[in-house]
């Protein structure tokens, strides 16, 4: 029996090694995996003692061990699911369970040393000193249980949702090593609570280091040389550590100590050759990933540039048909009297400027689209700017027996506006709403009021009017691009493009845009919304 | 109303600028013209007149040209009409052109013309049109 228990210690000796070895390893290759180190420490902390244990040949330092150990299997958890939710990305989201955890290890390393966490050791199978548990040690199998399933459920989680395949990769191997190293592991509860099985599956929990390092270490482009590299220098150094400690006689120390140095010395000096080498590589690596992407940039660039041209040309065509048609019936003399040229050139300068209207929407969509819209922000009277516009459009409000009229609030709101662009989108909404409207009136006014963000005031500008509104179907696509929307398209005149520009312009003044109507033939509503500079 | 000597044309478009274009041009030619702003709308004016050609735009509100040709098509009382496409949209390339002109023979109609195309060629094809069916 006593055989089969030095066994059961030697796989403590052994998982601890491993654990500090491949945490190392992962470390080494990267600092940014230091939380890796935390599991692999707590996991040695906790073999390193169950090693002891084992092997101890009295109650009193078994149980002092075995209190020991809990120290760092209390750890393995929450360093595990810390490790775990930060390579999953979802640290932040899970901060408040990660402290949880964190927390009741505290607790329950503070209480290891009290009867309510371990009562005593005891005979349990063929071992003479198993432990028996306190109530807390109860609740703190329940909180490892349930850390468990809920970090299981998390890589699964994550596993079907991500699309990228590196992480699957990573979360493949990890869930293999939770379920072998972490349930193996497990597998010591049994005879806490007399059921009587041995651990076997603690002879399992080498793999949890070694799978997760493999894990991490494989899509992070890291050689296997520097690998093998770091694993035969540390085995070296341990070896001569030990060799040190064993020496019997000074002169025998002097010689290890010194080969020791030595091997320090060429150690890191071969690690860190080994390490450039690779970098090298790496580098070249990430540069042609780069070149791809770039690559890949421009051909969807281009992509854009054309579908753009075509949808460019489309719009065009039809003007340009009408402003041929007209030239061509003036030309070939079909025109005659003086007075039908007259209102012939009239109508072709009307196509001229709706032509000279789409090509300037369509350079303000390709600044958009390009992000180089340019703004020159300045802080303006928004009721004298708005004002001065329904001034411009009273004349064409006029030619269709129009009412349009302008009320505000107050004499003086100060926002901050480029002067120009803002200009075009309250015109724009303006001639829409005369454009649509066969009778009646068409309102704009400003009011203030009080804004979400504590104590700052916005300023609303409604434009509104009696004509023939805007289908439910409508409104919510009002301010899409409607190239991409043939459902719509033809519901609208010109490009549909106007309205989009117009809300990426607002968008731009931190404001924000969006139309409201009963429904057709009932009129509609226009709102402006821009925050107020106090 | 149309004057009864006269050969009517009927155009079906959206864009009221090029139907007025059309018809100024077919009346000075000695048509007479009745118009439509989308295919829903030229179903309904078939249904009290009978045009010699009708040109038919491609991209309208309501209903389309292609639904239009077939709706004419797939009726007794007016399957006979010659129908002209003239379309002001897509790809202007000539090979495009020859199969789309070829779709859209084969759905029925006589021909089809861009809007780009010289209203002088316009006229010319009704004449054509006209002549082959012998009406002039």
């Amino acid at each position: 029996m006593e055989e089969t228990i030095r066994i059961f210690a030697l796989s403590g000796l052994f998982n601890a090694i491993i654990a500090i070895i491949f945490g190392l390893i992962v470390v080494f290759s990267n600092w940014k995996n230091w939380r890796f180190l935390l599991i692999t420490f707590a996991t040695a902390f906790w073999s390193f003692f169950y090693w002891l244990w084992l092997s101890s040949n009295n109650s009193i330092s078994a149980l002092f061990f075995v209190r020991m150990l809990s120290i760092g299997s209390t750890l393995i958890l929450p360093t595990y699911f810390h490790w775990l939710s930060s390579l999953l990305g979802i640290a932040e989201k899970q901060k408040k369970i990660i402290i949880l955890a964190y927390s009741l290890s505290i607790i329950f390393i503070v209480a290891g040393f009290s009867p309510l966490f371990i009562k005593s050791v005891k005979q349990e199978l063929f071992f003479p000193f198993w432990p028996q548990p306190g109530i807390i040690y109860t609740i703190y199998l329940v909180g490892y249980i349930a850390l468990f399933i809920y970090s299981i459920f998390q890589l699964i989680l994550n596993y079907r949702t991500t699309t990228n395949e590196v992480l699957r990769g990573r979360i493949r191997y990890i869930l293999i090593g939770s379920i072998l190293g972490l349930g193996g592991g497990a597998t010591n509860f049994f005879l806490w609570y007399g059921v009587p099985i041995p651990p076997y599956g603690n002879f399992l929990v080498a793999f949890y280091p070694i799978v997760f390092a493999y894990a991490i270490l494989k899509y992070q482009l890291f050689d296997i040389k520097i690998i093998l590299t770091q694993l035969v220098v540390f085995m070296l150094w341990g070896v001569t550590l030990v060799r040190l400690f064993l020496a019997k006689t000074l002169q025998e120390a002097l010689i290890e100590g010194g080969f020791l140095a030595f091997l320090v010395i060429f150690g890191i000096l071969l690690i860190r050759s080994v390490l450039k080498e690779v970098e090298q590589r790496e580098k070249l690596e990430v540069l042609t990933e780069n070149l791809k992407a770039a690559n890949e940039r421009l051909e969807q660039l281009n992509k854009l540039k054309s579908e753009f041209l075509s949808f460019a040309s489309h719009q065009v065509k039809s003007p340009m048909a009408i402003v041929k048609g007209y030239a061509s019936l003036i030309e070939d003399g079909t025109l005659k009297d003086p007075n039908e040229i007259k209102a012939t050139a009239g109508k072709i300068k009307q196509s001229s400027d709706r032509l000279i209207g789409l090509v300037n929407n369509f350079l303000d969509l390709r600044k958009i689209e390009e992000g180089r819209m340019e703004f020159n922000f300045e802080e303006k009277n928004l009721v004298e700017a708005v004002r001065d516009i329904v001034e411009e459009l009273k004349p064409l409000a006029q030619k269709k027996n129009l009412e349009l009229s302008f009320k505000s609030e107050k004499n003086e709101i100060k926002v901050n506006l480029d002067g120009q662009k803002f200009s075009q989108v309250i015109q724009n909404i303006i001639d829409n709403a005369i454009k649509y409207t066969e009778k009646g009136w068409v309102r704009v006014e400003i009011k203030t009021q009080k804004s979400k963000i504590k104590d700052a005031e916005e300023a609303l500008i409604t434009i509104s009017d009696s004509g023939r509104g805007i289908s439910q179907e409508l409104l919510p696509k009002l301010f899409e691009q409607f190239s991409r929307d043939s459902s719509v398209k033809k519901e609208i005149q010109g490009t549909g493009l106007g309205l989009y520009i117009a809300k990426q312009i607002v968008l731009a003044h931190k404001g924000d845009i969006w139309a409201e109507s009963e429904g057709e033939g009932k009129g509609s509503r226009f709102i402006v919304k821009l925050p107020i500079k106090c | 109303m149309a004057d009864q000597t006269k050969k009517l044309i009927m155009t079906v478009d959206d864009e009221e600028d090029f139907r007025n274009i059309l018809r100024i041009k077919l009346e000075s030619s000695g048509f007479s013209v009745i118009e439509a702003s989308n295919g829903k709308e030229a179903l309904k004016v078939l249904e009290t007149n009978q045009p010699d050609v009708i040109l038919l735009d491609m991209t309208m509100p309501e209903m389309g040209g292609i639904e239009t040709l077939f709706s004419i098509k797939e009726n007794d009382k007016i399957k006979n009409i010659r129908v002209i496409i003239l379309t002001g949209k897509g790809d202007p390339r000539e090979e495009v052109i020859n199969i789309n002109r070829k779709f859209a023979q084969e759905s029925g109609a006589f021909d089809y013309l861009r809007k780009e195309t010289d209203l002088d060629q316009i006229v010319e094809k009704i004449n054509y049109i006209l002549k082959e069916d012998g009406k002039i």
